[in-house]
């Protein structure tokens, strides 16, 4: 579904991609992982068209992106960053229903697809009427991928998605993710920093260092198979929780 | 979220009620006085505006209808009226239009050269209405016999005196550069003041040595020194009319009331007109009225030009007080102000924020645009408020329309920068989520971007119309009227009662828009978004 061919990209003198190519089949789950400031965050940038590559080509479902249809892009793209990003201004419904009402969707339809994810996220449908403010932090990255959800696009991106939760709401919403993605058979990217998570929610581990590809491969390849010196010290230094037990 | 949607338009539809209240008002001020079909004007001295009332009730006699735009301002703002045509005619004095108003004739020109000049401009001049009103130094009785002052020239020898200069002789050519240069004035403490306020700085001791102009009632109530210009350094002050050729040819009976008053007012018979309204407080419109009655039918007043003001102000000392009447009329008039002063604010406010709000979104938008629209602003806002109406003049004529123009000036400031503050301050990930959800712009902005920077562009809104209270009081020296009227008068009656009549209103007028636009502030920034600030 997702292309990228040879793409760079700088910020100033910080190179974030480096000549990058990789593909992301359709239905598949990846994460990419590696520290701060590896370029994973900026990839998923690109993919939504919020950045522009300074060379290369990114493609999607075969066709290349162009800045005349990056709304169209986006509307295929659910996106999920680390806060939520959800508006304070807007209740848990209007912050759902934004898109569906730009696309003139019936009401009884939005309404319907909104319980329908509450559900989904086990949320119970008061929360609809609440303001971001009034929700925890687990509920509101619930509502985040509610939103990302709303209009069932073929693609998820995740930003960090959990990475400013306390650990057992993170455990909690770790759990929702995997039966979801598992559910759904979308597309899915998720950015982490955190080995074991990756490792639990995705199939597909693709491993960044300034801008480029390290390693590319499953759990096992890993933590079995290191490439490098630096995955070895990657793979280290997250040992702390040993991988959950249902790991695929 | 209905509530979201309506925010936007809330927003949106301020500005234009706003505007449009405020046009109301104007509209039914501007209904009430009947068609006039010339107008004077007058400067924001009481001797300005007695002659210009006593032409008025000329020309009245002759069946000519004039309009009085009274206290306008300095000469600067009258000069301008007349060129434009705002106004047809107003009382000058000679050696203001030589050193002022006309460069390069000689200080001490001949009528027909100051008449050859000014035909240049399409303007006439009269003959002199009989009196000199000279600028003069003045210093307390007591003062001047102690240290012997009695010519201008005296004062050289005593440079720690303290000079209280109005600020319009402070920098005219003919005013204070010229006179030290002369007498080779260099005195320790030297401060700008309003004429209006200059004789209560010298009774009160805060001053020493004052400018006066030779018909001022203070000085004989004081009984002030006049020190005697011995090195000849002041050119003639000879008062006389300036108007308009055009006006003159269009109405016969506008040239014939100014005539009429050649030679027919003596200094004394100023001062004492002058005097009537000072210090015994009567109604300007009642003295010039006495004046031209007896002016115009002699054989009831013998002696009038001598005695006609002096007469004025035997029947001042008899008339009771009409203070009280005014009073009666103080609820009536604060009606009338308030009207006037809401529509100065209202629709510069609405205009400001029909145009600033746009102009806010695109420097947000593109930030080069946005750098240069704000350096605008700001040089518009140091631009002061004087010369921000000079400058509105010749535009916009007096009246509401160029005080408008300038209030519109000041509140673009307050109101395009918390726009753009607003705009660029939403937190990042706030933008980059809208950005994501594959929304195009304009939905962005109205359903996201404006909702989220509300709270600051309605404090903006608020900073320019509390700014704008305060501001619009000046608008009364080009004839805007509002609470700047009472105050402009009082400052020139030295009357403080009447200056609070205006500066209190103004105040609680300043506050009550504060307050108000802190309820709308409630009302429109959302329960959440007050909830994600607060938190």
């Amino acid at each position: 579904m997702f292309r990228l061919e040879q793409v760079t990209k700088r910020y100033g003198t910080l190179t974030a991609l480096d000549d990058l190519s990789i593909t992301f089949a359709q239905g598949t789950v990846s994460a990419i992982i590696g520290s701060s400031g590896s370029g994973k965050s900026t990839l998923l940038r690109l993919l939504l068209g919020l950045a522009w590559p300074d060379s290369g080509r990114i493609l999607v479902n075969e066709r290349a992106l162009a800045r005349s249809d990056r709304l169209a892009v986006r509307r295929r793209i659910g996106y999920v960053i680390q806060e939520g990003g959800l508006f304070p201004h807007l209740t848990v419904r209007g912050n759902l229903t934004l898109l569906p009402r730009h696309l003139r969707w019936p009401r009884a339809r939005i309404e319907a697809r909104a319980c329908e994810l509450a559900a989904l996220m086990r949320l119970p449908e008061n929360v609809l009427a609440r303001y971001p403010a009034e929700l925890s932090g687990g509920q509101r990255q619930r509502v985040a991928v509610m939103r990302a959800l709303m209009t069932d696009p073929p693609a998820l991106l995740l930003d960090e998605p959990l990475g400013a939760l306390d650990p057992l709401v993170r455990y909690e919403l770790q759990q929702s993710l995997q039966q979801l993605f598992h559910a759904l058979g979308k597309t899915v990217l998720l950015v982490t920093h955190d080995l074991p998570e990756a490792a639990f929610l995705a199939t597909r581990l693709v491993l960044m260092r300034s801008g480029r590809i390290v390693q590319d491969g499953g759990a096992a390849d890993l933590y079995e198979r290191p490439a490098d010196e630096f995955v070895c010290r990657f793979v280290a230094a997250q040992r702390g929780p040993p991988p959950l037990p249902q790991s695929r | 979220m209905r509530r979201c949607r309506t925010l936007a338009a809330a927003l949106g539809c301020l500005g234009c009620a706003l505007a449009l209240s405020g046009a109301g008002a104007v509209a039914a001020a501007a209904a009430a006085p009947p068609p006039a079909v010339a107008s004077i004007g007058s400067k924001n001295f009481t001797e300005s505006i007695i002659l210009a009332d006593i032409l008025q009730d000329l020309a009245r006699r002759r069946g000519l209808s004039l309009t009085h735009h009274r206290a306008m301002g300095g000469s600067a703002i009258l000069w301008q009226a007349l060129l434009n045509g705002s106004i047809d005619a107003y009382p000058e004095y000679t050696g203001t239009i030589t050193e002022q108003l006309l460069h390069g004739l000689p200080p001490h020109s001949s009528r027909s050269q100051l008449a050859a000049a000014l035909a240049a401009h399409g303007l006439g001049i009269s003959a002199s209405m009989g009196f000199e009103d000279r600028y003069a130094l003045a210093v307390r009785p007591a003062m001047a016999s102690r240290l012997h002052l009695r010519k201008l020239s005296d004062l050289t020898a005593y440079p720690g005196l303290r000079y209280a200069l109005s600020n319009e002789f402070m920098h005219r050519s003919d005013g204070w550069p010229g006179l030290r240069h002369v007498y080779r004035l260099a005195p320790h403490s030297l401060q700008g003041i309003d004429h209006g306020l200059a004789y209560r700085a010298l009774m009160s001791r805060a001053a020493d040595v004052i400018d006066v102009y030779t018909t001022d009632a203070q000085i004989q109530q004081y009984h002030l020194v006049v020190l005697q210009d011995d090195r000849h350094y002041f050119p003639g002050y000879q008062a006389v009319w300036l108007y308009r050729l055009q006006a003159a040819a269009r109405q016969p009976a506008l040239l014939a009331s100014i005539d009429e008053l050649a030679g027919r007012i003596d200094v004394r018979a100023m001062r004492a007109m002058n005097a009537a309204v000072q210090i015994r407080r009567r109604d300007d419109r009642a003295v010039a009225a006495q004046f031209v009655a007896a002016l115009v039918a002699p054989e009831h007043a013998p002696g009038a030009k001598a005695s006609g003001a002096g007469g004025a102000g035997a029947a001042a000392a008899r008339a009771r007080p009409t203070r009280a009447s005014t009073r009666r009329a103080l609820g009536a008039r604060l009606l009338q102000l308030t009207r006037e002063h809401l529509a100065l604010v209202g629709v510069s406010l609405g205009l400001a924020l029909l145009l600033g709000l746009p102009i806010g979104i695109a420097a947000a938008r593109w930030a080069p645009l946005g750098r240069v629209v704000l350096a605008a602003c700001v040089v518009a806002q140091t631009v002061p408020t004087l010369a921000m109406l000079v400058f509105m003049i010749p535009l916009f004529g007096i009246g509401a329309k160029p005080a408008i123009a300038a209030l519109f000036f000041y509140s673009l400031l307050p109101i395009v920068r918390n726009t753009l503050t607003g705009l660029t301050g939403i937190p990042a990930p706030l933008e980059e989520s809208a950005a994501s959800l594959g929304l195009p712009q304009y939905v962005r902005l109205l359903r996201i971007e404006l909702p989220l920077a509300t709270p600051m562009i309605i404090a903006g809104i608020s900073t320019a119309a509390v700014i704008n209270v305060g501001t619009a009081t000046l608008g009364a020296l080009i004839g805007a009227g509002g609470y700047g009227d009472p105050i402009l008068t009082g400052i020139r009656l030295n009357d403080l009662s009447l200056i609070l009549e205006g500066a209190i209103p103004a105040a609680a007028l300043a506050l009550v828009v504060m307050a108000a636009f802190q309820l709308l502030e409630r009302l429109l920034t959302p329960r959440g978004l007050r909830r994600f600030l607060d938190g």
